[in-house]
């Protein structure tokens, strides 16, 4: 069914909030090197999806977790192994912490954290232990342009990064996701407060991206979804519904009559 | 109706102004003959030692080394309650579980409610005693002794105003920053910190007033000797000396002066330099305060 080698696998992941269950028994593949969109009303629980897969569920103190996710082949999150970040030796968060490198997340709201452009693009990497200023700039430059936001912040690098404009902002927060080289970037609703020219800008910058890591978008915007999504994954009420093509999600006939009802806009 | 509560809530908060003023034109009124009596030499009041206010023959009126005393016991009270204060506050808020989080806010918050003399009280015994055990020290009522006292005093509102603070960044700073594969510690010390600090130095500036306005547990705790703990000698400051506060010293002398003669009125005037540092300290505060809600 799926032609490409799958970056993440997930099986039967569940997730749940005290007694509020968000995901329930979600199995799916994320093929590498694609845009994978994921879509779904409010709270059907796209971004807790995005958190397990990233692991920052485990820094939210009530949620409790099922099932795996695996990336290329390797288990990342495993519910029968799985300790509370507060159990953690010092050997598992590191190894937590260096996952998460692998991955870049981007957040609904643009946050741009309170320190400058550069410090806000070298934040992660420093943190791993790169130091050489001219390893810093080059990494600076080379994110800030992917983000396409190079040209409109080089002069002003050492700006707060929270004085930028909503959609700079937003564009920080991908320079800063892409400053780890990450394999697999996350972006959950990222135009959700931007203008729709920064969010045309950002959609070119992802289809580029995608030939050097693998891409997870989750929108509000099933449109964005069917620009850009190679396959799409549609979550209603924490389960899956399906995960198929995009063509075949957003022809009208997909397999379940949910999906018709949602990609044309008759509820959600 | 509606009138009659606007108008009790307005003398209400006038009221608390008026107070305010009061209380300075009093302490102001009981010593202003010394003050506008040209006997009166205000930088020999501030930079001399000699502290014989009620010497029949020659009283002299140096609060130097009362000031001193204060300095020294508010300083190292504050080396000792702000590290702990603002780790506590930081461990609170970021690292502890819930539960645990709120047996603690409780024990910090029976910290607060001590009163003043019991903790003189501790001094008094407990500690003076330790001090002279762990120190060999002949007596164990110290400015160290002073400022350990302190520094449990104003650990509560150092925690409990730090605290909030680091309640007040949002919570997608810290999301932003553990995304990024940073350990919790590296987010604390990297987003949350430089994002809190005003709030958290509001909290060590209104620790300082705390202690620097104390006066029970200072005056029971530190020996009341008239004495500067500093000298050219190394260590150049001494812990374990003797001192005395300015809010000791109005406390202990006031009841014995005859109201209106020059030692009454100069400890007004005492009174005056006291309340002039705890209202810059408080101000400073309210500033950075209102800082952090500008941004
Ligand atoms: N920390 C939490 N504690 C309790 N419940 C939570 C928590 N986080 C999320 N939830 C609940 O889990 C469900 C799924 O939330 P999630 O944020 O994953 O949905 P979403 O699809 O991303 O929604 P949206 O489109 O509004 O962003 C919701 O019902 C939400 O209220
Ligand atoms: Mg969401």
């Amino acid at each position: 069914m799926v032609d490409l080698p799958a970056k993440i696998r997930v099986e039967g992941l569940g997730v749940s909030y005290g007694d509020k269950i968000a995901l329930k028994d979600l199995s799916l593949q994320i093929p590498a090197n694609q845009i994978f969109g994921i879509i779904g009303p409010a709270q059907s629980g796209k971004t807790t999806f995005l958190k397990a897969v990233n692991r920052t569920i485990d820094f939210v103190s009530n949620a409790t977790v099922k099932g795996r996710v695996l990336m290329d082949n390797q288990s990342v999150l495993d519910a029968s192994s799985f300790t509370p970040v507060k159990k953690l030796s010092n050997n598992g968060m590191r190894d937590l912490c260096g996952y998460r490198r692998r991955i870049g997340m981007v957040a609904p709201l643009p946050v741009g954290l309170p320190m400058t452009i550069y410090d806000n693009v070298t934040f992660a990497p420093r943190q791993a232990g790169i130091r050489k200023k001219d390893e810093l700039d080059t990494l600076v430059e080379r994110c800030l342009t992917q983000a396409a936001l190079w040209d409109e912040v080089k002069d002003r690098l050492d700006t707060l990064g929270t004085k930028l404009s909503g959609g700079q902002q937003q564009r920080l927060t991908i320079a800063r996701a892409l400053s780890h080289e990450p394999e697999v970037l996350c972006l959950d609703e990222f135009s959700i407060a931007i203008d729709p020219v920064t969010t045309m800008r950002i959609e070119d910058v992802l289809k580029e991206l995608k030939a050097e890591m693998t891409i997870i978008l989750v929108t509000n915007l099933v449109q964005q979804a069917r620009r850009l999504a190679k396959r799409t994954a549609f979550i209603l009420n924490g389960e899956l519904v399906e995960e198929d093509t995009t063509k075949k999600i957003f022809s009208g006939n997909a397999s379940d009559s949910r999906t018709n009802e949602f990609v044309s806009g008759i509820f959600g | 109706m509606e009138k009659v509560i606007e108008f009790i809530i307005r003398v209400c908060g006038i009221s608390a102004v008026i107070f305010v003023f009061a209380i300075f034109g009093f302490v102001f009124w009981e010593g202003r003959e010394l003050l506008i009596s040209g006997e009166f030499n205000f930088w020999k009041f501030l930079f001399t030692k000699e502290w014989y206010p009620a010497s029949e023959s020659n009283p002299r009126f140096g609060v130097l080394a009362l000031i001193a005393g204060t300095a020294s016991v508010t300083v190292l009270a504050m080396a000792i309650a702000v590290p702990f204060g603002l780790g506590a506050a930081i461990y609170i808020s970021e690292f502890c579980g819930s539960r645990l989080r709120e047996a603690l806010k409780v024990i910090i918050e029976l910290l607060a409610a001590i009163p003043s003399v019991v903790w003189g009280f501790i001094g008094l015994t407990i500690m003076n005693e330790l001090i002279m055990k762990l120190f060999g020290a002949p007596i164990g009522l110290t400015v160290l002794n002073g400022a350990i006292i302190l520094a449990l005093m104003s650990v509560p509102i150092i925690v409990s105003i730090s605290e909030d603070a680091l309640k007040a960044v949002p919570d997608s700073y810290r999301e932003a920053a553990i995304g990024l594969g940073v350990t919790r510690w590296q987010m604390v010390y990297k987003v949350l910190l430089p994002s809190a600090k005003n709030g958290l130095l509001a909290a060590v500036l209104l620790g300082i007033g705390r202690a620097v306005g104390e006066t029970m547990a200072v005056l029971m705790a530190t020996g009341h000797a008239v004495h500067i703990p500093f000298d050219g000698t190394p260590p150049f400051f001494h812990p374990l000396d003797s001192v005395r506060t300015l809010t000791a010293t109005i406390a202990a002398e006031l009841g014995e002066t005859a109201r209106g003669s020059e030692h009454y009125q100069v400890l007004f005037v005492v009174g005056i330099l006291l309340f002039s540092i705890t209202f810059a300290v408080n101000l400073t505060a309210d500033l950075v305060v209102k800082g952090i809600r500008d941004k």
